[in-house]
């Protein structure tokens, strides 16, 4: 009878130690990435429509610093922070529900630190516009200076989202 | 399976892969036996339809992408030691082994006396070595891309040019994000550009 | 043209698919200088290689595994891992029996752990793909009329279909003799069997893709 029970209670713990492995480690979160989609116009910033908001004193003196990106008004159109995941692909849509901009993005190799090297994927308008590899880092995110809308142009920005603190 | 040499011929010279005096030789025995001409024309006839049918070689889809990504890999891996040149017998070939060995030997050894006072290095946080430049592939006709880091904006940088622009009737004001943040906005205190978070 | 602050310097560049000035197409004896020059570490030759040898390699892989994305990554994998293995691969072989070799590897890894598509499951409705541009995915097609192409279209499919019921080891013995023409000793070669294997599968499979076959075989 003891050793029944010892038997029993040997499998029980192995099934206890099996069970996590037979979930799919590929689907384990590895990080969080974000993807952002301004309004940059060196005309009347409201053509982005009302309901746009307004983009931090920081991140327009950011992107007034690069040349290429700088333009008078810049308004924040829609965000959308999706899972990285270790061996799946993830799609953000920040203009959900539209689908103009989409942005499809896997892990390559594990993130070392603050660090992610990307498969990423631009589509707009439902057609693949750019394939690239892509790191990130922490405090340096990709910008991507995209179509032209309204009298401006998009910009989609890429970035490891920050570690969410507690109780915020 | 054991199959009969002259069997083996036979399979050969029904796939036409019998060459020179062989081959010579197998069409003078299989002369007058009409049956086996006729298994070779059936052979040939349909290595013909599948030829036909079924291509041997396609381009992969997007092939210079399929390219720069093998590169790439290739370039993430250690380097593919040269082959070296053969030369003749040299007296280092034979000792410069055993001395290696023996240099492992003795590393293992030491290793093991001084385990407990070497510091461990953590390899695991170590980033790998990789590439600067990425890759950049665009699809669609007319459409261009530019990389570049940039230094002033602390970003990585891509230009898309020849990209066609969104209708100016498409409508975004209505996005998820911004319904979010205007719920948030009823939450007293807080500033609505500051809850973007940006990059 | 795409520009980077870092183009590579060593890769022969040229229109797409284009090989490197003065390498021709399927000469064995260019293989062999190209494959020596990789073996030095010559990225640009091994580079040559590829853009020689892909479509062969994506051919063969995809008529065994039918999933174009997978034939796309596994052909890449059997460049990355032939490569890796460059210092093992001994002139005696032609080149591109040695590639299949590798893809021969390659495929059956992964038959035997395949993972589960992605695509509808973390992200519902998102990837579908009558919401996507047919014309992303468009792969260059030939100069035939239209009706050719439509029957050739179709046989293939049968033949395909045929190819589905039959095993793996039957349906790449066919696929290595009667569609890239390997001749029994190199298909030996690649599948690690005897002469007598190989003919012996070859036998079976094509008995019974005749009988699957039959209608569309007996009329032509």
């Amino acid at each position: 009878m003891k050793r029944r029970a010892c038997i029993i209670a040997c499998l029980a713990a192995a099934c206890a130690c099996l069970a996590p492995a037979a979930e799919d480690p590929g689907k384990t979160e590895i990080g969080k990435i974000r993807v952002t989609v301004y309004h940059a116009t060196d005309g009347d910033p409201q053509a982005a429509g009302g309901k746009a908001q307004p983009v931090s004193k920081e991140t327009a003196e950011r992107l007034r610093r690069e040349e290429r990106l700088r333009f008078k008004h810049y308004r924040l159109l829609g965000s959308d922070t999706q899972p990285l995941l270790r061996s799946y692909e993830s799609w953000a849509e920040p203009l959900k529900p539209s689908g103009e901009v989409m942005v499809r993005f896997e892990a390559q190799g594990q993130p070392a630190g603050q660090s992610a090297m990307l498969d990423l994927e631009l589509w707009l308008a439902r057609k693949k516009i750019i394939k690239t590899d892509a790191r990130l880092q922490g405090d340096r995110p990709l910008f991507m200076l995209g179509p032209e809308w309204r009298g401006g142009r998009l910009i989609i920005a890429v970035a490891l989202a920050p570690e969410s603190k507690p109780g915020s | 399976m054991n199959t009969n040499p002259d069997e083996t011929k036979l399979a050969l010279w029904l796939e036409d892969e019998l060459k020179g005096e062989e081959l010579a030789a197998f069409e003078q025995w299989v002369a007058g036996q009409p049956e086996h001409h006729a298994a070779r024309e059936e052979a040939r006839r349909w290595r013909s339809m599948m030829a036909a049918a079924v291509p041997a070689s396609e381009e992969p889809p997007y092939p210079e992408f399929f390219n720069h990504r093998v590169t790439r890999a290739i370039r993430e891996e250690p380097p593919v030691p040269a082959v070296p040149a053969k030369r003749g017998f040299h007296w280092q070939s034979f000792f410069m082994p055993l001395a290696a060995c023996a240099g492992m030997v003795l590393a293992f050894w030491l290793g093991g006396k001084n385990a407990s006072l070497t510091p461990e290095i953590d390899v695991a946080g170590a980033p790998r070595a990789i590439p600067v430049e990425p890759i950049l592939y665009t699809p669609e006709k007319g459409v261009d891309a530019e990389w570049f880091t940039s230094s002033k904006a602390s970003a990585t940088v891509i230009v898309l040019n020849g990209v066609a622009a969104i209708p100016d009737a498409t409508d975004f004001s209505e996005t998820a994000f911004l319904r979010e943040l205007r719920e948030m906005d009823a939450t007293a205190g807080m500033n609505p550009g500051n809850q973007a978070m940006e990059p | 043209m795409n520009n980077s602050s870092n183009e590579p310097s060593n890769v022969p560049r040229g229109s797409a698919g284009s090989l490197a000035a003065g390498v021709s197409i399927e000469d064995p004896d260019d293989d062999f200088g190209l494959v020596a020059r990789a073996r030095q570490g010559d990225l640009g030759s091994y580079d040559a290689l590829v853009t020689r040898h892909r479509g062969r390699i994506y051919a063969m892989i995809r008529n065994m595994i039918h999933q174009e994305a997978d034939a796309w990554d596994l052909s890449q994998e059997v460049f990355i891992k032939a490569w890796q293995a460059l210092p093992r691969f001994e002139a005696k072989a032609r080149f591109s029996t040695w590639l299949y070799r590798i893809a021969h590897n390659v495929v059956y890894d992964w038959t035997r752990k395949r993972r589960i598509e992605s695509a509808g499951e973390l992200n519902d409705g998102i990837f579908e793909r009558e919401r996507i541009d047919a014309a992303s995915f468009t792969t260059p097609s030939g100069g035939d009329s239209p009706d050719d192409t439509m029957a050739r279209g179709e046989l293939r499919a049968r033949i395909e279909a045929a190819l589905a019921k039959i095993s793996p080891e039957h349906r790449e013995a066919v696929l290595l003799k009667d569609v890239q023409g390997l001749s029994y000793k190199e298909i030996a070669e690649v599948m690690a069997c005897s002469i007598g294997t190989v003919m012996s599968r070859l036998y079976y499979a094509r008995q019974k893709l005749q009988t699957l076959l039959k209608d569309e075989y007996e009329s032509r």
